[in-house]
């Protein structure tokens, strides 16, 4: 990749802004007034439920839609319906598998490269590439009507990343996929984030946001319900995390202890350890294991169970996230 | 019971498709509208005549075309420049002009010229000794008035009454014309029942040919598939797909059997023949249909290789040209095809009274051909549901 | 433009992978054109005909009727003669078919007719065999008009002149009116043949029926890619809206116009068929080939699914070709068939095909068909362009 690593949280402009995009099909409102920033390197979820606006949303960002309202810009850059140039900079990775099954996979790609202004050698040097990061080197003459359900999602990813963009879009690219296959795109998508794409992932998949995300927007009914970090989204629901500790000892003694700590709401003795309630189990983890060693206990295992975005998201909306 | 069931999902899916209905009902009946319209005026011969001033004369010649034995088909013209297209394009077979004032100058005791138009090689050369008889008919009257006039006084003009007068009453001195042999068309036939005879069978077979889509359905996606998913045998699922192919291509006929009948009085004959004739090539499509399905890949090939197959066959078979009309060659490959057995049997029975009995032998070959056709159909199947 | 050819080669590709595309481009056209032309004997318009002659009489008058009017026909090459020995062998070679007609001069016709009694020349046609039958009627009709003219001219004198008839004075009066002259003449032209020949016309009227089928692909691969998702992806990337229908229009037309050129070869190669002038034949084919894209566009692009586009496509199809001629010559069925036939490419398409039957027809005998051509094509394709646009950006 050519573009340096960006460190997390620093003040260079960001890669996507949009704001207050809006759009309405007939009299039902599918997006109304959504907004947010990406910054290079920077993974950003959009996290709803199915017909939440996710997709419209996005078909709004990468220029395939006309919208009613709002701006977007691509690195600095206006992008709309009328301005084809501006999507130079976006790789689009649509939810269904965009791909011609009549083609080869790199026949495929040798297409899409091309309309990316992209060939001779370069574009093939390049489909060596792409073909390397999602693991489909040795297939990429078959035809993709003979490629299992993971393969042609990866394949559907790898045209995305053709041109090097600067934004990375992944509607649901895990939607119908087998674990396998799953794991291994989660992982080259967490490896295109380090290596500084600014990426935007849709998913209804509570688990994919947790792992890949660095912030996370929750979505319904096409608007905003929260954004921010995982920690940042919990905190609002005002969940804490719990802490279970597996030890002998005193444990009442060890309780009272603990209770007394800033960041400790409650510690109950329990069967064969404690539970601790805490405030950031993770930032005082150390601290709560000192007080409790010098409490006399002997601590076998630590469990720390942190709430999680289906909690937020059940508490912004009332509803379950799943279908 | 099953299989009855899947018989009856193929004509409900055929009542859903409005593309098959198309196709299957509405199209061949066009079609048999469209032929009769052409043909509805036989195969007579076609002049156009050009004349802007014929006189009482003009108009005596141009009506003689009128009066013979099959009378042609005139069509009049007053501009030059589409008579010469009518006659270059063959809307007309032959074309003639009258000259200017031509009845005035006949009478004025003028010699005048007819042009008579053809276009090289065509059927008019053979048209002209006819326009030539009916103008020297004419021309006898006048030149008999003229010698008239000029022995014993008078118009040639005047004189043309007293020779018309006269030639009613001298004995006949005349050609006269009988025809022999048995006709190939008879007047039955024409019109729209030919045209509704060729259609049926053309578009059964097509239908069968590109409707076997279940069948291929079943056997591409694997039939451990699908009795794991309904428990319904193989057996079941051919048999039912044969009774609705069959179901199907006997609704096909049934619905132009009896539309053209209403609509444009077309004969089938006698019911049990034509019946017979009409379930046997029924259960030929049906077999067809079978084989097709043991053959093709996907239903999209079954669409496309079916249509020009059942186009190709139905052109040999006599279908789109009559039979009658192939070099003698192609008249025997054309009875290689089920659709000229068929079409042998409906015409017997339509144009020349043929009874249930006499089609016998035409629905006895069709039987055969369905036989034929199922049975390598099966063995087919056997070979590929077996592996 | 680059991204309109890399979507252009990209669809070429799809389609000649297609082997069911090839079916209907290629395959099938020339498969009923071959088979028609297999079917309907080259020459079938000509007028050839067989007449046995049976001369009972074997007097002057029959003995001139043979030297005159019927050997001018075996002259014309219109007949073969064949000579009988009788009315009832005549009859049985007529009910076979052996011979269209039989020409029967009974004995004694020549005596009769110099009587001045009641005489006939007697035609025996075969049923089916009508023009046959016309042609020989006409032929001894045209005989016996001359001998009843002069007979009509000395027997109306006479009665004119109220005088009794005299043997001498008929006499003297045929020979005068023998001599009189024919006042009405025929002057026989022949007209250019604006028609194609069978084999031509077959291979013309099958490639334009199937064109119909292979013109709708780039509209319909539009519908096709916006289900599969792949437009969306084509239109994600830095491509201008026209570039795609651009791109879908060219694969069509280089599609259709090449499947097109093969079968013109093809059909000349194999079937001789003579399509004339490469020019000209050359606009034509453009000329369809934009109509058709139009027509098929316009349909498309009113539909909302692949399949429904495909099923009015080939209503459309099947109806234009009937409307058209491409089926069988709308020249003989009524008035309304025929006006109703300029409104389709097929129609023009094939008058003009006809139009360069003539050896020195070129690009000047076709003009009106290749502008009719050009316009049906114009007209529809704009506006189907224009909602094809519509299809590639979503709204």
């Amino acid at each position: 990749m050519t573009e340096p690593a960006v460190v997390h949280g620093a003040t260079a402009p960001p890669v996507l802004a949009c704001s207050d995009l809006r759009k309405r099909y007939g009299s039902r409102v599918a997006v109304d007034g959504v907004g947010f920033t990406i910054a290079a390197g920077e993974t950003y979820g959009l996290l709803g439920p199915n017909g939440a606006g996710k997709t419209t949303t996005i078909s709004m960002i990468c220029g395939i839609l006309v919208r009613d309202g709002g701006t977007v810009e691509v690195a600095g850059t206006p992008v709309d319906v009328g301005t084809p140039a501006a999507r130079a900079a976006i790789g689009y990775v649509p939810q269904d598998l965009a791909i011609y099954p009549d083609l080869t996979a790199r026949e495929n790609l040798a297409f899409f490269a091309r309309l990316y202004g992209l060939s001779g050698g370069a574009a093939r040097a390049r489909i060596d590439e792409v073909l390397e990061i999602v693991d489909l080197a040795d297939r990429g003459g078959d035809r993709t009507d003979q490629y299992s359900g993971g393969m042609k999602r990866r394949l559907n990813i790898a045209i995305g990343l053709l041109h090097r963009p600067r934004l990375l879009v992944l509607d649901e690219p895990t939607v119908g996929v087998d674990p396998q296959s799953r794991n291994a795109i989660l992982a080259s998508v967490e490896a295109l984030g380090r290596e500084g794409m600014a990426i935007l992932y849709t998913t209804h998949y509570m688990e994919e946001a947790e792992r890949l995300c660095d912030r996370v927007g929750i979505i319904d009914e096409g608007r905003i319900q929260a954004e921010g970090t995982r920690r940042e989204l919990v905190s609002l629901v005002g969940q804490r995390d719990t802490v279970n500790l597996a030890a002998t000892g005193d444990l009442p003694a060890a309780a009272a202890a603990l209770a007394g700590l800033d960041g400790v709401v409650e510690a109950t003795p329990a069967d064969g350890g404690l539970e601790l309630i805490v405030d950031d189990a993770r930032g005082n983890l150390a601290r709560f294991l000192g007080t409790a060693s010098d409490a006399g206990l002997s601590v076998s295992a630590v469990e720390v169970v942190e709430p999680n975005l289906e909690a937020v998201f059940l508490h912004l909306t009332g509803r379950a996230l799943r279908d | 019971m099953k299989a009855l069931a899947i018989a009856r999902a193929n004509l409900v899916r055929l009542g859903r498709d409005r593309l098959g209905l198309f196709f299957v009902v509405l199209l061949p009946i066009l079609l048999v509208l469209v032929i009769g319209l052409q043909f509805a005026g036989g195969f007579s011969p076609r002049i156009g005549v050009l004349a802007t001033d014929p006189g009482p004369l003009g108009d005596a010649l141009i009506a003689s075309f009128d009066r013979l034995q099959e009378p042609w088909q005139r069509t009049r013209f007053t501009d030059r420049t589409a008579w010469i297209d009518a006659v270059e394009r063959g809307t007309v077979d032959a074309g003639i002009a009258l000259p200017d004032r031509y009845d005035e100058r006949l009478r004025a005791g003028e010699d005048v010229a007819i042009e008579y138009l053809v276009e090289g090689g065509s059927v008019g050369i053979g048209l002209e000794t006819t326009v030539r008889a009916l103008v020297a008919a004419q021309a006898a009257e006048v030149r008999a008035a003229r010698f008239v006039a000029a022995e014993a006084g008078g118009t040639a003009g005047a004189r043309l009454d007293d020779v018309r007068r006269v030639a009613a009453a001298l004995p006949d001195l005349r050609v006269s014309t009988e025809t022999a042999g048995e006709e190939v068309f008879p007047a039955a036939l024409l019109g729209f029942t030919l045209g509704a005879q060729s259609q049926l069978v053309l578009f059964v077979f097509l239908t069968s040919l590109t409707g076997a889509t279940q069948l291929i359905l079943t056997r591409t996606l694997g039939v451990s598939r699908r009795m794991l998913s309904t428990p319904t045998s193989v057996a079941t699922i051919l048999v039912g797909e044969f009774l609705g192919r069959f179901a199907v291509a006997l609704t096909q006929a049934l619905i132009i059997v009896v539309a053209s009948s209403v609509a444009f009085g077309v004969v089938w004959g006698e019911l049990a023949g034509a019946a017979a004739v009409v379930v046997a090539f029924a259960l030929v499509g049906a077999g067809a249909a079978m084989l097709i399905g043991a053959v093709a890949t996907n239903p999209e090939q079954a669409g496309s290789f079916g249509v020009v197959g059942g186009m190709l066959l139905g052109a040999a078979g006599g279908c789109m040209v009559p039979s009658e009309f192939f070099p003698p060659v192609m008249q025997t490959v054309s009875r290689l095809t089920p659709h000229a057995w068929a079409l042998d049997g409906l015409r017997a029975l339509a144009g020349r009274d043929a009874t249930f009995v006499g089609v016998m032998p035409q629905v006895g070959v069709l039987l055969a051909f369905a036989a034929v056709l199922l049975g390598l159909a099966v063995w087919r199947l056997r070979v590929v549901l077996t592996r | 433009m680059r991204a309109a050819l890399a979507i252009a080669a990209k669809d070429l590709r799809q389609r000649i992978r297609d082997r069911s595309a090839i079916a209907i481009a290629i395959v099938a056209p020339f498969g009923l054109a071959a088979m028609f032309a297999l079917l309907i004997p080259t020459g079938a318009g000509a007028f050839q005909v067989t007449y046995a002659v049976v001369d009972a009489d074997r007097g002057p008058l029959a003995a001139a009727f043979r030297a005159g009017p019927l050997a001018g026909l075996v002259d014309a090459g219109v007949a073969e003669l064949v000579e009988l020995p009788s009315e009832a062998v005549a009859r049985d070679r007529v009910a076979a078919r052996a011979v269209d007609a039989a020409i029967v001069i009974p004995a004694g016709f020549s005596d009769a007719v110099v009587a001045g009694v009641a005489a006939e020349i007697v035609v025996v046609g075969n049923v089916d065999a009508n023009l046959a039958t016309q042609v020989a009627t006409s032929v001894a009709s045209g005989f016996i008009d001359e001998l009843a003219a002069i007979r009509l001219a000395v027997a109306t004198t006479i009665v004119v002149e109220g005088s009794v008839p005299d043997p001498a004075r008929s006499t003297e009066l045929a020979e005068r009116a023998q001599r009189t002259r024919v006042p009405i003449d025929i002057v026989g032209t022949t007209a250019d043949s604006r028609q194609a020949g069978s084999a031509t016309f077959y291979a013309a009227s099958m490639a334009v029926f199937f064109l119909f089928f292979t013109a709708q692909f780039g509209v319909l691969s539009l519908l096709g890619e916006r289900r599969t998702g792949t437009l969306s992806r084509i239109a994600a990337a830095p491509v201008p809206a026209w570039a795609i229908v651009l791109g879908k229009a060219l694969a069509t037309f280089v599609l259709a116009a090449g499947s097109m050129t093969v079968l013109v070869v093809a059909s000349s190669l194999l079937l001789g068929a003579r399509w004339g002038d490469p020019a000209a034949v050359s606009l034509l084919v453009l000329g369809v080939v934009v109509s058709a894209m139009g027509i098929t566009a316009l349909i498309t692009t009113l539909t909302r699914t692949e399949e429904q586009a495909g099923n009015w496509n080939s209503i459309a199809a099947m109806v234009l070709a009937i409307l058209g001629g491409a089926f069988f010559p709308v020249s003989r069925g009524p008035e309304f068939l025929q006006q109703a036939s300029v409104l389709t490419p097929h129609a023009w398409f094939l008058r003009g095909i006809g139009d360069l039957a003539p050896p020195d027809a070129g690009i000047s005998a076709v003009l009106v068909p290749i502008a009719a051509l050009f316009a049906i094509g114009i007209v529809t394709g704009a506006v189907g362009l224009l909602r094809a646009a519509r299809i590639v950006v979503g709204r």
